[in-house]
């Protein structure tokens, strides 16, 4: 095995030598394993930041108490008990989003949109789009999803709602169809939003 | 500001890594050295947030593949406060659904992990991907699968339904149950491998 050398910021060389040394593991093991890491990561298309970020997002819904469960059996099982009891339904999905919003809003802070739309993309991974545009005071919601069917859809409309209400934001229009959620929101009163665009 | 040379610091690697990672900087057309300090700076965080890079990225890549299924991450709440209403109401129809779709799953992780010890795979599976269970043991030995998770979060409905799951990946993998000893937020379950009566016929005596 030939050696060579890389140059390396030495803020970043100490740090992982610190952590290597609790460990009482060997700096050039280490290095060799985070390369191979790495390189095995852009096999997937990914940068290695993408990766750890979505990792993050995941551990955080199981932590939150999210399972996984097939397309296949969900939504069958959300459309036989909506269609029995959508109302009890919707309002138990808003409350979990409710709890869901103000569990990362006090985790990641409660002005950080940007983190909230990289955590939402990656727990809501059935949709192919899920995006916070902020406009002024106003914020616009737009998540879809062309495989979610409208019972679901609707659930995932409230649940939305609960989490931007853990926010400080109030939708005031919603445009709810098939497999797409758009919610204008607004701020509630007595509370500002800083930033631009999330 | 830009870095000094007194606070680069040399270290030692293998030069075909190092090889890759120039490829790559060329490919991506990012410098070697921002690659290098990006795999640096996020190690160092999965270290403090995990504690190894090789078991998230591996726990990433299932993860990954349980979404090409089609799976969906959903609040447990909310998934088994519709199993327990509907399991009242057609117990027998949602028990053969979650083993059909065990059985799908099973042909897939046989399809996807063809020539690796799908039972590990399995366990893999289920260690990284069944977020309800928190203690998994699966021991493996003579054709002889024995299969312990504890749930507690389960009810006894969610936990049957579970079962019933478990039982259809298994059957997809050649496997026949032979004891479930299943009691509410614990699955025990026990397999054993169905003999292939066509291969068994053209073996000599």
């Amino acid at each position: 095995m030939r050696r060579g050398f890389l140059a390396a910021r030495e803020d970043l060389v100490k740090k992982l030598s610190e952590l290597v040394a609790s460990r009482h593991q060997k700096l050039f093991g280490v290095v060799n394993e985070i390369l191979e890491q790495a390189l095995r990561v852009y096999g997937f298309g990914k940068s290695l930041s993408e990766v750890v970020d979505e990792y993050e997002a995941l551990m955080v819904g199981r932590k939150a108490g999210y399972v996984l469960v097939a397309q296949g059996l969900l939504y069958p099982l959300v459309e036989g008990a909506y269609l029995r009891q959508g109302n009890k339904l919707e309002k138990a999905w808003y409350e979990h989003g409710v709890w869901l919003g103000s569990y990362l809003s006090a985790r990641f802070g409660a002005e950080d949109l940007e983190k909230l739309e990289k955590v939402m993309n990656v727990l809501l991974w059935e949709a192919s789009e899920f995006k916070l545009t902020k406009n002024g005071d106003k914020v616009t919601l737009r998540c879809i999803g062309s495989t979610i069917p409208p019972s679901y859809t609707s659930l995932l409309a409230s649940f939305l709602e609960g989490v931007m209400n853990a926010y400080g934001l109030t939708a005031v229009r919603k445009d709810v169809s098939r497999g797409v959620v758009i919610l204008d929101l607004a701020r509630q009163e007595g509370e500002a939003l800083e930033g631009g665009q999330a | 500001m830009g870095k000094r040379k007194k606070d680069i610091r040399f270290v030692p690697v293998q030069v075909d890594l190092l090889e890759r990672i120039i490829e790559i900087s060329k490919r991506e057309g990012k410098p070697v050295s921002a690659l290098i300090h990006e795999a640096l700076e996020e190690s160092i965080r999965v270290y403090e947030m995990k504690g190894s890079l090789r078991e998230m990225v591996a726990e990433y890549e299932l993860l990954k593949t349980l979404r090409e299924t089609g799976a969906v991450i959903v609040p447990s709440s909310i998934l088994y406060y519709s199993t327990e209403k509907l399991y009242r109401l057609d117990q027998r129809a949602l028990l053969e659904k979650w083993y059909a779709a065990g059985q799908w799953y099973g042909r897939y992780l046989q399809a996807k992990f063809r020539g690796d010890d799908v039972i590990e795979v399995l366990r893999r599976f289920l260690s990284t991907c069944a977020w309800n269970i928190t203690d998994l043991a699966v021991s493996n030995r003579d054709g002889e699968v024995e299969f312990q998770c504890i749930a507690p979060n389960l009810s006894m409905q969610n936990t049957e339904l579970f079962s019933k799951y478990l039982e259809g990946i298994m059957d997809a993998l050649g496997y026949e149950l032979v004891r479930n000893d299943t009691i509410r937020g614990l699955v025990l379950m026990g397999f054993k491998r169905r003999e292939r009566r066509g291969r068994l016929a053209q073996e000599p005596p």
